[in-house]
């Protein structure tokens, strides 16, 4: 077992990462493209892009039934059990899934009351009208003996605030730019723009999943989004603080061989990044197991996201940051050129300096040992070989 | 460190532990007060205790701009909620019903001590029922708040909104005596030295408040600017959303999951995962005890989340920290001690950049987000000021501690030296040291040779 897991280890150790950029862009892009069709399909079929996406009652607001049951509303009765079950069968016969089940007691114990709240069927007030009566008349049939208002239904508004997403949003967007800017600071501009894509992919992966998956979005949701974007943008951090490291030595070379050094930061950080990723889900996973149904709804986005930070931090962030870097040398070198060509072509008698075309590295060049060559051994300067 | 100070300073580490884990659960009174262990009194948010519901019905004629009028109500509903520290309460409108539902209470007359009993204000240019009104709380008032006066006694502070401010400007021109009126008795009276321009002022009373009154009075006149009158219709306490067995089975499911990260640290990292066990138990008596004493916290299952990650991200710290020590090991021939210090040293960048991108985030969150996502980025940010501090400096305190018992036993602490180091080692053989900075600079010639075979 133990040998097997090292075996793994290796094989991930020598794995090149960079060489299949399109592959690990395609993969989350079919899963963006599933979600896109599933959305769609489910929104044409109920006639509601927001059954489509499964907005949750905080946002959409639904309705509240109140069964009265005295003591046996109450979760530590040993009725409680079958009378859940029953009303919650009868409600999700007309096709609405309830949200929360809650005791509302009041001043005197037999009237106190079970309450199960569900989403509105759908956005037209008169279906939904219907539905209610319907779930009305099935929940009255269960309990003959209650009458009147002992068994009623209302309409509840929206609970969420109703500029929650909106500030989220825009926190969401100062984030990124302040994020941006630090990244830009601490690291380089390439390192900060890849981080950002990173991100963002993590937050969309989830939504596609959440979205598949058919959990409801709702202001939990929202909170489950901001906890792995702050999450992951760590993951991808930590692998860009060995680039920067492992690049620091050969920073002013000519052609840096940015792809070996994005593999080799992965690599190096690979342990750390499967250990820190198993210790987190650890919890969050036995929250799912344990908790109840409502619990899950939330803590399953959060597991999806875990995983999607691992994915993005692993085979998305080096590659992309190599490709990129690589762009920006040569704008650099073009710009270089240009300015040479300008001053050559004022003639202000200065010594024009020759930009070097360099091209791409080759065929990366058998694992080495230390001290690893990132430079390109063609313009190298530094390792001389004597004979 | 010398022995002698590792022993010292391993006791008053162990009695911290003791005294906090003590403090968290015990109950005892002090004096007049019973003192509740600090883990039990933080506040919960309804998804995991429940509270109290209570409905008002809208009593208004139907007018045209009724329905601004009640979102605006609900608004303001909400924003006095979340000033007394109630961030996960929730206010709700829908056919001709408010609804408030306040977390973590259990006795219904407190929603109403809470949200108060309007108090209708206005400011008149005399006594009696030929009295010119001359601005209207609801109508005029933007914010009510308790300070200062000049002599340092508590007062109520007044905002005027933009129409207010004109008026009351006016007004201070026109008149040298107002008089207040609070549901229509005559609560005070000022004179007026000059006109105000700036749309604020105070209001003394001649007896003086204590704080508990001026705060009494700025409730009842915030609730008296709701622009719609409330009739109570019914209040009840409510379970929570989650299920009644919520909180229950989620500390379960924590301790569970937090008991598999200590093994698991302590199996893979032999005597630095136990350093890093203590300091993560260290970390969580602290959390708790933030989250208990601080007034924007009420956790919810998100915040447990927020929570769960931080730790995550503490562990993640402690994680780096060992992975790189394991890395210096194996690549050197430097002792224990010495790689620790290196480790330690290399992963600071890594982990101050990870952190502060996420505080980064909190922090802007807490700022601009809504009420119960700033309640949760409070959680984050605690969460991540703390894993910054135990991992950088609980965990490293007690690694050297334990160095200062053992440093040479490397198995101890879960490192090995690479087989090649391991060969160069028994064959006497000098290492080239590799501290990271000389690579790439000049490299000896017998290296490269060994690079080519």
């Amino acid at each position: 077992m133990k040998k097997n897991n090292n075996n793994f280890l290796n094989g991930l150790k020598n794995f090149k990462f960079s060489n299949k950029l399109p592959i690990w862009i395609a993969i989350p892009c079919v899963i963006i493209v599933i979600a896109f069709i599933v959305v769609m399909s489910l929104s044409i079929i109920k006639g509601s892009a927001s059954v489509g996406f499964n907005i949750g009652i905080d946002f959409d607001g639904g309705t509240i039934l109140s069964v009265t049951l005295g003591d046996e509303a109450h979760s530590d009765n040993p009725n409680y059990n079958t009378h859940y079950n029953n009303i919650k069968s009868a409600i999700e016969s007309e096709g609405v899934s309830v949200s929360y089940v809650q005791t509302a007691s009041g001043s005197s114990a037999e009237n106190d009351v079970l309450q199960f709240r569900y989403r509105n069927p759908s956005d037209d007030a008169d279906a939904t009208f219907a539905v209610n009566e319907k779930i009305l008349a099935k929940v009255k049939a269960l309990y003959p003996s209650l009458t009147g208002t002992q068994i009623s239904y209302e309409t509840i508004g929206k609970t969420a605030a109703s500029d929650l997403i909106q500030k989220s949003a825009i926190a969401m967007a100062i984030s990124v730019v302040l994020i941006l800017i630090y990244i830009i600071f601490r690291f380089e501009l390439v390192s900060g723009i890849t981080a950002i894509i990173c991100t963002l992919h993590d937050a969309l992966l989830m939504f596609c999943f959440t979205v598949m998956f058919r959990i409801p979005i709702n202001s939990s949701y929202i909170a489950a989004t901001i906890t792995i974007i702050a999450y992951s943008i760590n993951n991808t951090i930590v692998i860009f603080d060995r680039c920067r490291e492992l690049i620091k030595p050969v920073k002013d070379a000519k052609s840096i061989k940015y792809e070996e050094i994005g593999d080799n930061a992965v690599h190096a950080t690979m342990t750390r990044s499967l250990f820190t990723t198993f210790t987190t889900l650890v919890t969050v996973a036995l929250l799912a197991i344990l908790g109840s149904a409502s619990m899950r709804e939330f803590t399953v986005p959060i597991i999806i996201g875990l995983f999607v930070g691992l994915y993005s931090s692993v085979f998305l962030a080096t590659p992309i940051w190599s490709k990129l870097s690589y762009a920006f040398d040569g704008l650099r070198l073009k710009r270089l050129e240009k300015k040479a060509a300008k001053e050559a072509e004022e003639g202000n008698g200065k010594p024009v300096k020759k930009a070097v075309v360099y091209e791409k590295s080759e065929e990366p060049k058998k694992a080495k040992k230390k001290p690893v060559a990132y430079i390109n051994p063609k313009k190298n300067t530094q390792f001389k070989k004597k004979k | 460190m010398t022995r002698k100070k590792s022993i010292v300073v391993l006791t008053l580490l162990a009695v911290f532990i003791v005294l906090m884990t003590v403090f968290a659960v015990v109950e005892f009174p002090i004096g007049l007060y019973d003192y509740t262990g600090y883990a039990k009194t933080i506040k919960l948010g309804l998804d995991l205790s429940g509270g109290v519901s209570a409905v008002f019905i809208v009593d208004e004629p139907e007018t045209d701009d009724l329905q601004t009028r009640i979102d605006g109500t609900v608004q303001g509903l909400q924003n006095l909620l979340v000033s007394k520290g109630y961030t996960e309460s929730v206010v709700s409108y829908a056919n001709g019903k408010i609804r408030v539902e306040v977390p973590d209470i259990d006795d219904p007359e407190k929603v109403l001590e809470l949200i108060g009993r309007p108090q209708s204000l206005e400011f008149r240019d005399g006594e009696g029922a030929t009295a010119k009104v001359l601005i209207v709380g609801r109508d005029h008032i933007e914010n009510a708040y308790v300070t200062y006066d000049d002599d340092g006694n508590y007062a109520v502070g007044l905002k005027f909104n933009s129409e207010g401010s004109k008026i009351f400007s006016e007004v201070t021109a026109n008149y040298k005596t107002i008089y207040i009126y609070a549901n229509n008795e005559l609560y005070t009276t000022v004179s007026v030295n000059s006109a105000i321009t700036n749309g604020q002022c105070i209001i003394t009373s001649s007896k003086g408040y204590t704080y508990d009154e001026a705060y009494d009075f700025v409730t009842q006149i915030q609730s008296g600017t709701f622009s719609v009158s409330l009739v109570k219709d019914q209040i009840r306490t409510i379970s929570a959303t989650l299920g009644e067995g919520a909180i229950k089975s989620a500390l379960i499911a924590a301790a569970i999951g937090i008991a598999i990260v200590f093994i698991f640290m302590a199996v893979v990292y032999r005597m630095s995962g136990l350093a890093a066990d203590i300091a993560l138990f260290i970390y969580i008596l602290l959390l708790l005890w933030f989250c208990s004493v601080l007034p924007w916290v009420q956790l919810t299952l998100p915040g447990i989340a927020g929570i769960v990650l931080s730790i995550g991200m503490a562990v993640d710290g402690n994680i780096v920290i060992f992975e790189r020590i394991k890395d210096e090991f194996k690549h050197s021939s430097k002792p224990v001690s010495t790689c620790v210090k290196t480790g330690f040293k290399r992963s600071l960048g890594a982990i101050i950049d990870g952190n502060v991108t996420t505080l980064i985030g909190a922090i802007v969150l807490w700022i601009v987000g809504s009420a119960s996502i700033s309640g949760f980025a409070v959680t984050l940010f605690i969460g991540i000021i703390l894993s910054m501090f135990t991992s950088l400096l609980i965990t490293r305190l007690i690694m050297n501690i334990m160095l200062s018992f053992n440093s040479t036993n490397a198995k101890l602490y879960a490192l090995k030296r690479s087989p090649e180091i391991e060969r160069q080692l028994s064959d006497g053989v000098a290492v080239e040291e590799d501290d990271g900075e000389d690579e790439g600079k000049e490299v000896k010639e017998g290296d490269y040779e060994e690079e080519q075979q």
